[in-house]
């Protein structure tokens, strides 16, 4: 697994279009707190203004990245050497974690240091704050699992667009959901409200997440831990060309 | 005999069709095996098979006496390299780089074996030059590369010598002779191209529908495809102490009929026989090539 790791890193580090989105994001962050500045704005909920481009993001770079291995048939080289397949596997789910985890730090990380250090800070709730970026945090891995799933299993450059229309697929149930949930107190789509990923990243902003955060993090992990055995298990049992 | 590659009964199927159909090979430790087949006889799927990249339906294999079903099999790939179908190869990555990489993959603790690869297949003067900008032949010796890294003891190549040019397939001919004599490399290369496999191989695999037809080493196939004198007589006896006089090489096939191995006068031979009561029914010439005698074996235009 640390070959695998050392190799797949060493092409991230490498990969130009990566580092342009990570500093894409640190600038909106940059400009966000420098805008508030201006507005004389308080800090509040500023480190997640922008989370919402996240996810799409983390599909597109991660997806690529996952994807190319196949558009060049260089999976091949790792199971003839001798790789095992559920390690193939998690190595690139690692992989899609760390793009996930660094996009939602050059977001994030950059304007918490800029906006505590520049802004007003009267009302911003620490705590509130904190746990918010680990569900946060959490959300952003949920995506890089799925885009594992998808694009280990779609093997094909087309999955990352496969990945990409899964995600607009979930903003459109989320958003039925919150049709049904103005009209009729729906459970389903409650619980959808509540926890599905693509919502919760739109309900950090407003610290929504709060009182149901323990919830919401196992509930996000449980679909961590379940999107990726079972990716691992299809990957193991299925035929590579 | 120890065998690097054996496998029994192997079966693999494609929704209704039988790629591989109860396929027994044995890959001879030291050897140069050709795999011939015609286009989708099945010899990629067995590549892809004995590779990990896909699973049997039934039967089984062993690498270097490990079995597929056994944890320890991707140890045993450890020990192999392949190159499977297309260049498996990063398309915005050097030639270089490319070998870095693979490096990384197998755990070679340096890069020094690079350059030397990069002039095993004469790409050592392709420099920054990205490999999306190669030649198809260009792409197929890195592909060769990539499978060397590592100095596995078992290469696996899948029809090497598509694209090449005339002084690439004359290259890649002599690597892979001299990995196979100076390093003892066993070597399982798959073509259609039947010329140039017989200038190649110690071993011959003839697949066909999935199935083995025929596995035999290349001084018998060598003998199977010898030109010779196909005479059929009443009694080759008589005709064995005859060519035994004339000091000729010949091999009694049945009770009547034998191959005779010179270039004999008819006249004298046939006198003798007839003065010892031993008649001569036929006598026709043969002068089977690879391609003719493959297509013996899978049935020529009854399977086309």
């Amino acid at each position: 697994m640390s070959k695998l790791l050392s190799s797949m890193f060493n092409r991230l580090v490498k990969w130009s279009m990566f580092w342009f989105v990570t500093v894409i994001f640190a600038l909106i962050s940059v400009l966000e707190v420098l805008q508030k500045k201006h507005m004389n704005q308080d800090f509040a909920n500023l480190i997640f203004d922008f989370t919402n481009f996240l996810p799409i993001a983390v599909i597109a770079a991660a997806g690529i990245f996952i994807s190319k291995d196949y558009a060049n048939n260089t999976i091949r080289n790792k199971i003839i050497v001798g790789h095992k397949r559920s390690s193939i596997y998690i190595a690139n789910w690692i992989l899609s974690a760390c793009i996930s985890i660094i996009f939602f730090l050059a977001l994030t990380a950059t304007a918490a240091v800029l906006g505590l250090t520049m802004l007003r800070t009267q009302q911003v709730s620490y705590n509130a704050l904190l746990v918010n970026w680990l569900i946060g945090l959490l959300v952003m891995l949920v995506h890089s699992s799925i885009v594992t799933f998808i694009c280990m299993l779609g093997k094909g450059s087309s999955s990352v667009l496969l990945a990409i229309l899964v995600h607009f697929l979930t903003l459109i149930m989320v958003t039925i959901a919150q049709l049904f949930e103005m009209f009729n107190n729906n459970k389903v789509s409650k619980f959808l409200l509540e926890f599905f990923p693509t919502n919760v990243i739109f309900k950090l902003n407003t610290y929504e997440i709060i009182d149901n955060a323990a919830l919401a993090a196992i509930y996000l992990t449980v679909i961590i831990a379940a999107v990726t055995l079972l990716g691992v298990y299809i990957f193991n049992r299925t035929d590579i060309k | 005999m120890e065998y690097v590659l054996t496998t029994n009964g192997l079966c693999k199927k494609y929704k209704k069709s039988k790629a591989l159909d109860d396929l027994t090979m044995n890959v001879p430790k030291g050897s140069i095996y050709g795999f011939v087949g015609r286009n989708g006889a099945g010899k990629t799927t067995l590549i892809r098979v004995i590779c990990g990249l896909q699973y049997p339906n039934d039967g089984e294999f062993t690498l270097y006496g490990v079995k597929n079903t056994d944890r320890k099999i991707d140890k045993s790939r450890q020990r192999m390299g392949a190159v499977v179908e297309t260049p498996s190869i990063y398309l915005d990555m050097t030639a270089a780089k490319n070998l870095e990489h693979q490096c990384r993959i197998i755990g070679v603790p340096s890069f020094d074996c690079v350059y030397e690869l990069l002039q095993l297949v004469g790409l050592e003067d392709t420099g920054r030059k990205k490999v999306k900008n190669f030649s198809l032949g260009m792409r197929q010796r890195l592909s060769i590369a990539m499978a060397l890294v590592g100095n596995p003891d078992f290469l696996v190549l899948d029809e090497p010598i598509n694209g090449l040019d005339p002084q690439g397939i004359i290259e890649t001919r002599e690597l892979i002779l001299k990995l196979n004599r100076e390093r003892g490399t066993t070597i399982l290369i798959s073509s259609h191209i039947l010329d140039e496999l017989s200038r190649l191989a110690t071993h011959f695999g003839f697949i066909h529908n999935g199935h083995m037809v025929k596995e035999l080493s290349a001084e018998e196939l060598e003998n199977a495809c010898r030109k010779c004198i196909h005479i059929k007589v009443s009694d080759t006896k008589i005709l064995a102490s005859v060519l035994d006089e004339m000091n000729v090489e010949y091999k009694i096939i049945s009770e009547d009929t034998a191959d005779i191995y010179a270039n004999i006068k008819v006249t004298p031979l046939v006198l003798a026989l007839d003065k010892q009561g031993c008649e001569v029914i036929t006598m026709n010439q043969q002068d089977e090539s690879l391609e003719s005698y493959f297509i013996s074996l899978v049935g020529g235009k009854e399977n086309e």
